[in-house]
């Protein structure tokens, strides 16, 4: 070990495994001085002060003055935290709540283009409605119109119907696809990552508040627009990544959903077929496959001062399933992905993972140093992009 | 980040749920941090035992000035600094094998390879003059800048960078078998 940078990162990399016992230990030690110092927690200030002020004629004037004038303010200030809305508030009832249902389109002008259903946290059902501006945008999806795709990831299983023809591919492993929770804790994980405030607007007759979360130096934003009695997002506007702005629309919380919606297995009068090695509902597959390894890769990097890992199995700390690795195309390699370890810091498009392919298809996934995915359809842009 | 924000928040309000994420996402990084600076495994659990204690009581006049994986470093290192200055140790170098990381997630070869190489790291730390050994542990695990930690040892910049420095050194010619190791 003879460089400054690889003792650095020897030291950096170093951790030190809590014992269970230790562990155990402080959990209840904390949480029984938390306990006991809500019980016992005194109100002594409110106590003195009342006794000072309630003692002195003229103290009682002024505190009955002050609290006229803070009513006023109140009163004939709408703008002063009125609607008490606090992000984080927003955020915790996103995650208390247990179903959620959801349209995306490309703007709210247009019919939606997918449906998606969560009964948190491992159900899903998304549905493709149907959108040529969409399906011409996003290749791997194109020939999906129609399509119903249902995931229960605590199985890891995953089912795709293709109403029209009467067919159904059913597939194991780990094949999450984002939904809107993934959405909010891709942006509450990362760092460098900051909210702000975007005032107000009228959306459907209500006087709605909006917020924007934004990834600094990047073109990640989503724009999070709350209703103001349910504090929860009504509307929310992003960006893919790939340029293509989408919008979340109808979004409902807690619905009552018919949990047969979420069955995984495939209808008595449906063919059952396995998807083919080229298809593109593997590559559709793959692509999901790939998100959640560039998810666990980011988690490294914010993790390691913007280091990337040097190969992908120091990313299975962060629990993935060895089927992650498997492009659907290749079932017989253990991983059938490239991992190319960036140089430091690397630009938005540079490629980082590819799927391996013997012969070229119709395309390949490909996920980038900014953590999306992009399908590439021709081998000389793929390669000249490769060796840059 | 934004989950910090909503987890103070929830602490604040005396949520047991928000306490005990606080802890299982920084409790590995904290007790590295208390294990480099005290070299000693118990004393460094006892020291995150007591920073959570004392930070689960704190909701109320808890104000953070910066982030709070760097508020929970500071009350680490304070805390370290604190029981070092008591009991005028000695750093044991018999760091036990629990301590070391869990390799089960490297390739067996590897994993062989890197707990030998941690294995020599926490010896080698262990023989650096404490205020080296302070610098590199605080800059590398516990993301202070130089000029933060010239603040906490009172020192100037250039002393700490120089302690870095020497420090780096020495810890390569210990790694290297340069230096042998005296018992």
């Amino acid at each position: 070990m003879n460089s400054k940078n690889e003792i650095e990162k020897t030291v950096k990399t170093w951790q030190v495994a809590p014992r269970p016992e230790a562990r155990e230990r402080a959990l209840r030690d904390m949480l029984a001085a938390q306990k006991h110092w809500k019980r016992v927690k005194p109100n002594l200030m409110g106590t003195i002060s009342w006794r000072i002020i309630m003692r002195n004629r003229r103290t009682q004037y002024g505190l009955a003055a002050a609290v006229l004038v803070l009513g006023l303010i109140l009163w004939f200030a709408p703008g002063l935290s009125k609607s008490g809305l606090v992000f984080a508030e927003v955020m915790e009832r996103v995650q208390n709540c247990k179903t959620l249902t959801y349209q995306v389109r490309m703007n709210e002008r247009v019919p939606p283009m997918m449906k998606v259903m969560v009964i948190h946290p491992y159900l899903l059902r998304m549905e493709l409605l149907g959108d040529r501006t969409f399906a011409s945008l996003v290749p791997t999806l194109s020939s999906l119109d129609g399509s119903i795709l249902i995931a229960d990831t605590h199985q890891g299983v995953s089912l795709i119907l293709d109403p029209k023809g009467k067919r159904a591919a059913k597939l194991r492993g780990d094949n999450k696809v984002l939904d809107i929770y993934d959405t909010f804790r891709h942006f509450r994980v990362r760092a460098g990552f900051s909210v702000s405030e975007l005032g107000s607007r009228l959306i459907a007759g209500k006087q709605v508040r909006g917020f924007r979360m934004k990834k600094e130096n990047t073109n990640d934003e989503i724009l999070v627009w709350i209703d103001p009695e349910t504090k929860v997002p009504m509307l929310m506007e992003g960006n893919s990544g790939q340029g293509i702005r989408y919008t979340i629309t109808d979004i409902v919380f807690d619905a009552e959903l018919d949990k047969s919606l979420f069955n995984t297995n495939p209808p008595k009068d449906y063919m059952v077929f396995e998807p083919e090695p080229d298809s593109r509902l593997a590559h559709l597959v793959s692509a999901a496959r790939m998100d959640r390894i560039l998810k666990a890769c980011r988690k490294y990097v914010d993790e390691h001062n913007s280091q990337w890992p040097d190969n992908l199995t120091e990313l299975r700390q962060y629990g993935l399933m060895k089927e992650t690795f498997i492009n659907p195309q290749r079932p017989n390699q253990e991983i059938g992905y490239v991992y190319v370890k960036p140089s430091v810091p690397p630009s938005e498009k540079t490629i980082v993972l590819y799927e391996t392919y013997v012969a070229w298809g119709d395309g390949i996934n490909v996920g980038r140093a900014d953590f999306h995915i992009e399908f590439i359809k021709h081998e000389a842009e793929f390669k000249n992009r490769l060796a840059r | 980040m934004i989950e910090d924000h909503l987890l103070i928040w929830r602490f604040k309000r005396g949520s047991p749920a928000a306490l005990c994420r606080i802890y299982e996402k920084y409790e590995r990084h904290l007790l590295t941090l208390a294990t480099g600076l005290l070299n000693h495994l118990p004393d460094a659990e006892d020291v995150v035992h007591d920073v959570f204690v004392a930070f689960a009581q704190s909701a109320e006049k808890l104000k953070l000035g910066r982030n709070l994986k760097g508020y929970l470093s500071a009350c680490v290192v304070n805390q370290a600094r604190d029981l070092l200055r008591a009991r005028q140790r000695q750093l044991r170098t018999d760091l036990d094998e629990s301590s070391l990381p869990n390799s089960d997630s490297l390739p067996p070869d590897r994993a062989a390879a890197n707990r030998e190489t941690l294995d020599w790291l926490n010896r080698s730390l262990a023989r650096l003059p404490d205020d080296q050994r302070e610098v590199i542990v605080l800059h590398l695990k516990g993301d202070l800048t130089f000029r933060e930690i010239a603040r906490l040892q009172k020192v100037s910049i250039n002393t700490v960078q120089g302690r870095y420095r020497y420090g780096l050194d020495k810890l390569r010619s210990l790694m290297n078998g340069e230096v042998s190791y005296e018992l």
